[in-house]
């Protein structure tokens, strides 16, 4: 139920103007952190929030391209839920400190299994190249526990398709006559997929996304299914829906450019955070002190 | 003492397949809750799905009397630690060591609780997949709530019921789960709830199988051999285990001390067609909870003490009345009574 939903509780937010605060204050704290712990790198440039930001979207895509070379697929909800595990991450974390490059696997894998896609790691791992299954396959069982825990071990994440299915079927039983709903299923769905790449997902309601995606669709027809059945309620719906629309395909916001994020490694290669970086000795003597740790403890 | 994040752990409570659960005290609070660690070290496919599972059903329901309440995740060394409020015992532990047979009002209030719980989960869109009565928990005030959502039964406190446990769950298992199906719905915990019915009514296990074969045959025994159209000669095992035919039996005599009502009910939830098996709501209006005796208040419910057996005979029970003792032993010397007798003015002993 998505009223009593953690979703709902911890992880809608009220305007694009609290989204980007949470992530300055993500950001800020970082930096403070690094200055702290690495004084003698004080000359080092940080990436922006926005910067910050076209790194996750970037993988957001990347992402959405893995999960359809998938055999066999991975449900849309598969997708839906790891893209909703990578914004959520970014919120309480910072690209340069677990750089998305790295986590979104972690991310989608561990969307299948929450979403009972069931796969064993080394099947996962497949999608990739052979030379870097070993590796990703390390990473990723070494850092679901910290996806898990940025993620406040709230799990479930209620996608749009559900509702979605559900006012078709609606729909249907209701309207029969004024209009077939399954011929707005292909802009409906790509609608969904477009709306994975924005904030809507953090800001409303997984219905209201699926209400907009069919408004849509059926070029505005819905909208007399709406004003039949919601009552009092239909103008805040309605409005909502239009603020959706507006978000998912309005500003004609370009994707960063392959060379763009090129830039953008290099700059992050400077200033993430070397504990958390497979490839610098910091990590390594960090990880064997935590093991040796826990095999004290056990 | 040992601490584990917030928590001081007081003691061992039990083992499951997943890890080990400790009584824990919040250091802050005091508050005295069970620590369920599931370690990470060496799983081949990461944290497991099981794990995943109870916290993702437990995070998103809101509290209900009849759940066990998930009151806090931390991670903890290679894996996370499940906080969960302490339970005193199970039903498993109740139906052991009672004394005598439950009364027909406190079995009325154990399946009350039960099907709240049920219908709670189901209307959260919840299976739980794993009833049975090791999974009951009992609260110290008699209240029974619904654990272990997804992990392995973990409460048990002799360290040889573990193996014994694992055949339980084939006992509460749907014949359409037994016949292999891939597909199946909350009918499963339906099922299972009959079953419970059943062993309470008996206080025996009523399907009590001891591999996958008897299982069925201990169902179909009492059900008949299903006929096309009861939903089990589709399934995938269907033709691999043929039984002789056989007649199904009354479930009065399976059940003989039930009362009409209790049967009638018990009718409803042992059906092969999952479908056709009574929800878990429409139980609760059934007529068997609304007729003489009514359920039992919590308060009258047995409260078995934790690992302190010595303890268990205590109370009202041991004070029973036992017709095979001789009527002049079952008195008390009403001399004896005399110094305690006060306002009795005509009163000789």
């Amino acid at each position: 139920m998505y009223h009593t939903s953690t979703q709902r509780k911890h992880w809608t937010f009220t305007s694009e103007h609290e989204l980007m605060n949470v992530r300055e204050e993500v950001n800020t704290i970082y930096c403070e952190r690094f200055r702290e712990n690495f004084p003698a790198k004080k000359d080092v440039e940080f990436l922006t929030v926005d910067e910050g930001t076209k790194l996750i979207e970037y993988y957001q895509i990347v992402l959405i391209e893995v999960c359809d070379k998938f055999q066999p697929p991975v449900s849309s909800a598969v997708t839906a839920t790891a893209v909703a595990y990578l914004k959520r991450f970014y919120l309480k974390t910072s690209v340069m400190d677990h750089p998305p490059k790295e986590m979104f696997l972690v991310c989608l894998y561990m969307a299948c299994k929450v979403e009972e896609h069931n796969l064993s790691v080394d099947r996962f791992v497949e999608i990739l190249p052979a030379d870097r299954r070993e590796k990703t396959k390390d990473f990723i069982i070494a850092h679901e526990l910290l996806l898990m825990q940025r993620l406040d071990f709230h799990l479930t994440v209620h996608n749009p398709y559900r509702p979605m299915e559900g006012f078709i079927i609606d729909f249907k039983t209701r309207c029969s006559k004024l209009d077939d709903p399954e011929k707005w299923r292909p802009s409906a769905e790509e609608f969904l997929r477009k709306a994975l790449m924005t904030d809507v997902s953090l800001l409303f309601p997984p219905s209201q996304i699926a209400l907009a995606a069919l408004f849509t669709a059926s070029r505005g027809s819905i909208a007399s299914y709406i004003g039949a059945n919601l009552g009092e309620q239909q103008k805040h719906v309605l409005s909502q829906i239009e603020n959706i629309v507006t978000l998912v395909t309005g500003q004609a916001k370009s994707a960063a450019s392959k060379e763009q994020v090129k830039s953008l490694e290099q700059k992050l290669k400077a200033c993430r955070n070397p504990e958390n970086n497979p490839d610098n000795k910091l990590f390594k003597r960090k990880k064997a002190d935590r093991e040796k740790a826990m095999d004290e403890s056990l | 003492m040992e601490h584990c994040g917030q928590y001081t752990i007081l003691g061992n409570i039990g083992e499951g397949a997943h890890g080990i659960v400790f009584k824990a005290k919040h250091i802050e609070s005091g508050e005295v809750v069970a620590l369920k660690k599931v370690p990470l070290r060496k799983l081949e496919d990461g944290i497991p799905n099981t794990a995943l599972r109870e916290i993702k059903a437990l995070q998103e329901i809101e509290e209900n009397q009849n759940v066990v309440k998930l009151i806090d995740v931390f991670p903890y060394g290679t894996g996370f630690v499940l906080v969960f409020e302490y339970m005193l015992s199970d039903l498993s532990e109740v139906l052991r060591n009672s004394a005598r047979p439950l009364t027909e009002a406190q079995i009325k209030s154990y399946m009350l609780m039960l099907l709240k719980g049920v219908v709670f989960c189901h209307e959260n869109s919840i299976m739980h997949r794993d009833l049975k009565p090791a999974n009951l928990l009992i609260s110290s005030t008699g209240h029974l709530k619904i654990a272990d959502f997804g992990l392995a039964r973990v409460f048990c406190n002799e360290g040889n019921r573990q193996y014994s446990h694992q055949v339980a769950t084939r006992w509460y298992r749907a014949p359409e789960l037994l016949y292999g199906a891939r597909q199946y719905d909350e009918g499963v915990d339906l099922w299972a709830v009959g079953c419970i019915f059943g062993e309470l009514l008996n206080n025996s296990p009523l399907f009590p199988g001891e591999s996958d074969i008897t299982q069925l045959y201990c169902v179909l025994r009492v059900l008949g051999t299903p006929s096309q159209g009861q939903g089990m000669t589709e399934l995938p095992d269907y033709n691999k285990i043929v039984f002789p035919d056989m007649p199904p039996i009354p479930l009065e005599n399976i059940v003989p001390d039930a009362s009409p009502e209790a049967v009638d009910l018990l009718k409803r939830f042992l059906v092969y067609h999952s479908k056709e098996r009574i929800s878990a709501a429409e139980a609760l209006l059934h007529p068997y909870f609304f007729t003489e005796p009514l359920p039992a208040h919590h308060s009258e419910l047995p409260i078995p003490a934790r690992n302190s057996r010595k303890t268990s005979g205590r109370g009202p029970l041991r004070r029973a009345f036992d017709i095979d003792v001789p009527l002049e032993k079952s008195l008390v010397n009403p001399a004896l009574l005399v110094h305690n007798v006060v306002g009795m003015p005509n009163f000789q002993p």
